[in-house]
């Protein structure tokens, strides 16, 4: 039994524990987990040795696959192989139909927009699900690497992720089982890895091109405090973009304009994208698809990319202005994400900057392992004063005032955590509610921003119209999730708040998803052991009985008896037990049969020793 | 058990520097680093519900002060709302003609400039027309306001908030052209 400790006065505190934390990079194309190893913080490769999980999850007759396994049925049976989810949370049907490009999955249409479900042979499966299935994999992989549970996770996010995304992200690791330490901006996290390591002081692009998302960082690194000045970047932009344009290109040149079937379309974009990856380490190289051959060069994919790689320099432009800093004040150039492998995106961003950006980390790896340093720091295991990140909200907070415009509340690039309040008032006598409508982006009209949800405000005291003021505070968390609460001035009556998402799943509904998956797991844990048990019980049965048909001799028949009706017992339990009771039964009659296994053990070795030859023993 | 800020207090006493219009950004800088270093909820990240919250207090409260310090208008803001000046509740009899036309000039100039590329390079002068103003309107305000002209103090905020906005405007035109939406 444990005892309580009781410490000298003035006695040092015994050496807090360390606890296990963990970074995971959640990426479009690769997720990967990263942890302390030793003394550094490195990534965990999967069994057979890889770092990079693939963002597949196929939902097969025979169960769940992620990763490398998944990938396997993109050709054979894509509509049940979900890729690049992450460019789903947090979006709606129609606006994953506006994406501009073929997406060969059903969408449950009895579902309202704003909850897209992907119908598969597991039936219809959230976003969140999908992302939720991939953190399971890595925390599996975790927590087998160090056999310990994880304590706490950081979760990387891209920096242009709006509220409905990060709460989105947030639900995914819920429903895998993690603690959400803090959600971590991809580029400052690859900061985090650098700079920490570096002790670097000065202004930092952080340049992420990864399979679906980029973004762009500035950040300042001072006296240990990373502070994000400004972020911008494109959702819709990245290395499928790529493999796109390429496939378009193959398309184009091979005369595969119309008449290509679901299957053929994967086959070429599996081609697009290794051609691109060969490009990276060869001048030109050449391909096959189905009749056809060619050639394509380095520079050729270079033009091809012409309008990403402006795009990607007008967006560096945009953040520059964005925090008043010229070129000649960007210290260092990180580059993030697969994508920067390019030598074509290398060049672009070295002509820009007029550096060569730092690439000593791998580019895929490096955000995970900025993520592992920054649950090291918040899970406990190291000083705080190591680092301390600032993060800016990447999308301006308004409401919708008269006329279908937006009054910006919180703008862009405001650092946060940030509260700011905002009073209204009644228009009506007696009126006792209110409803807020409350948008994120930078356009003027709410119909050209995104709306994030609808707040009621009910309960304020009954006055004359324009009497009343409703003090409505928004806050927004070091995670970038908002949140609203409600006051009336005079009175100090709290307004209850009814909030209702406008994207992505009412909070309930997530909720009973957490439910499902608790009970689901204790199911899967009772029936592993369940079945477990009924192997045990049945070999020890099988021993049993074949001992008594060949000795049963040994023992007197009461003994004899006893032993038959605990098998009996046991034969019963093995269909309607549970897992527990059959272990019992199993114990009892392991227990009753001991002195006949002695037994049988002496008659043997008396047999042995009457000249029998020891062949004859071994091959019993 | 850690003392969190307590939201009544002075901005510039908060970031340990003088109350007044010229300030000490490098210092604000250094304390509001520091402050943060103590009060952002990362620290707290192990902690009871109630200090996570205070800490976000806090470390709102931090950044809301170094916004405020570090930007030119919201400090000029802050000060007059010191002496007890609300700049929201203002009358256009309360800018004066003056200012009203000079408004309605450098609007124009900015409605008249040719399309696309071709304006850029008058769209520059305009710029550095603008900021020079704003420096000078700055230099103004200070004056005012350490001479205790509340109300002139007053009119020349309302001028600066004019130019800042122009400026913005300005900005967001030149991003136009360039194609940067």
């Amino acid at each position: 039994m444990a005892l309580l400790q009781i410490q000298e006065p003035g006695a040092k505190p015994p050496q807090r524990e360390q606890k296990f934390a963990v970074g995971i990079d959640l990426g479009t194309t690769n997720s990967l987990v990263a942890t302390k190893v030793g003394s550094v913080v490195e990534t965990l490769p999967s069994d057979d040795g890889e770092d990079l999980l693939q963002s597949i999850v196929h939902y097969g007759d025979d169960g769940i696959k992620v990763g490398r396994e998944a990938r396997d049925f993109l050709v054979k049976d894509n509509k049940n192989t979900v890729v690049s989810v992450k460019r789903l949370l947090g979006k709606s049907q129609s606006e994953i139909r506006e994406f501009g490009y073929y997406l060969p999955y059903k969408f449950d249409a009895q579902l309202p927009d704003g909850d897209p479900a992907i119908i598969t042979r597991h039936g219809s499966i959230r976003p969140i699900q999908v992302s939720a299935e991939i953190l399971s994999v890595l925390r599996k992989r975790a927590e087998n690497f160090s056999d310990k549970e994880i304590d706490g996770a950081v979760i990387t996010v891209p920096a242009y992720f709006n509220d409905a995304q990060r709460q989105q992200t947030k639900d995914a690791a819920e429903l895998a089982g993690l603690k959400v330490l803090r959600l971590l901006n991809e580029p400052t996290a690859a900061a985090v890895a650098y700079g920490l390591d570096a002790g670097a002081e000065g202004n930092v692009i952080v340049f992420d091109l990864g399979g679906g998302t980029f973004d762009v960082s500035l950040l300042s690194l001072r006296g240990g405090v990373f502070q994000v000045l400004a972020t911008g970047g494109d959702t819709n932009l990245g290395g499928d973009d790529i493999d796109r344009l390429l496939q378009e290109w193959l398309r184009r040149k091979e005369g595969l304009l119309s008449d290509i079937d679901d299957k053929a379309v994967t086959t070429l974009n599996l081609l697009a994208t290794s051609l691109k990856h060969r490009l990276s380490f060869e001048e030109s190289v050449e391909y096959a698809f189905d009749s056809f051959t060619g050639v394509i060069t380095r520079d050729e994919l270079k033009g091809l990319c012409k309008t990403p790689l402006k795009r990607m320099t007008s967006v560096c432009r945009k953040v520059l202005r964005d925090a008043q800093l010229e070129i000649s004040d960007i210290k260092e150039v990180v580059m993030v994400g697969g994508s920067t492998r390019m030598p074509a995106v290398r060049e672009t961003v070295a002509d820009f900057f007029g550096i060569s950006p730092l690439v000593s980390f791998d580019p895929d790896k490096v955000v995970a392992i900025g993520a592992g340093i920054q649950a090291e720091v918040l899970v406990g295991n190291r000083s705080s004063d190591e680092g301390l990140l600032l993060d800016v909200i990447p999308l301006s907070l308004g409401l919708e005032t008269m006329g279908n415009l937006v009054e910006k509340i919180i703008p862009r690039n405001t650092t946060i955590p940030v509260t700011r309040a905002q009073e209204f008032t009644t228009y009506k006598d007696g009126q006792t509610a209110l409803s807020i409508h409350v948008v994120q982006g930078e356009r003027e009209l709410v119909s050209d921003c995104r709306s994030l949800g609808r707040f009621e405000l009910r309960g304020i005291p009954p006055m004359v119209a324009g009497v009343a003021k409703v003090r409505v505070s928004f806050q927004v968390d070091a995670d970038g999730l908002l949140s609203v609460s409600a006051e009336e001035v005079s009175t100090g009556v709290k307004a209850e708040i009814a909030v209702k998402p406008s994207y992505g799943l009412q909070a309930s509904v997530v909720e009973e998803m957490l439910k499902s998956s608790r009970e689901n797991a204790i199911k899967d844990m009772e029936s592993r052991s369940l079945s477990e048990a009924r192997v045990d019980a049945e070999r020890l049965m099988e021993v049993v009985k074949a001992a008594l048909l060949e000795d049963a001799g040994l023992i007197d028949p009461k003994e004899k008896s006893l032993i038959e009706n605990k098998c009996e017992l046991l034969t019963n339990l093995l269909r309607v037990g549970t897992s527990a009771e059959i272990k019992q039964a199993t114990e009892d009659l392991n227990l009753v049969t001991v002195s006949f296994a002695n037994l049988r053990m002496d008659a043997q070795i008396a047999k042995t020793l009457h000249g029998e030859s020891i062949d004859s023993i071994v091959s019993e | 058990m850690t003392k969190f800020l307590s939201s009544d207090q002075n901005y510039f006493s908060l970031l340990e520097i003088s109350c007044d219009f010229e300030v000490d950004l490098e210092t604000a800088r250094e304390t509001f680093l520091s402050l943060q270093r103590k009060f952002h909820p990362d620290q707290f990240s192990g902690c009871d519900e109630s200090e996570q919250l205070a800490a976000l207090h806090s470390s709102s409260l931090l950044n809301d002060a170094y916004e405020t310090i570090s930007s030119p208008l919201k400090r000029a803001a802050y000060l007059l709302g010191l002496s007890g000046i609300d700049v929201e509740q203002t009358s256009q009899k309360d800018l004066g003609m003056e200012l009203l036309m000079e408004q309605m000039e450098l609007r124009e100039v900015l409605g008249s400039l040719p399309d696309g590329e071709q304006g850029l390079e008058e769209l520059e002068t305009l710029q550095d027309a603008v900021s020079e103003k704003v420096a000078s309107c700055q230099l103004e305000f200070g004056k005012a306001l350490a001479k205790n002209d509340l109300l002139g103090s007053k009119r020349l905020y309302h001028k600066l908030q004019f130019l800042i906005k122009l400026t913005i405007e300005i900005t967001e035109d030149e991003d136009r052209r360039l194609g940067l939406g």
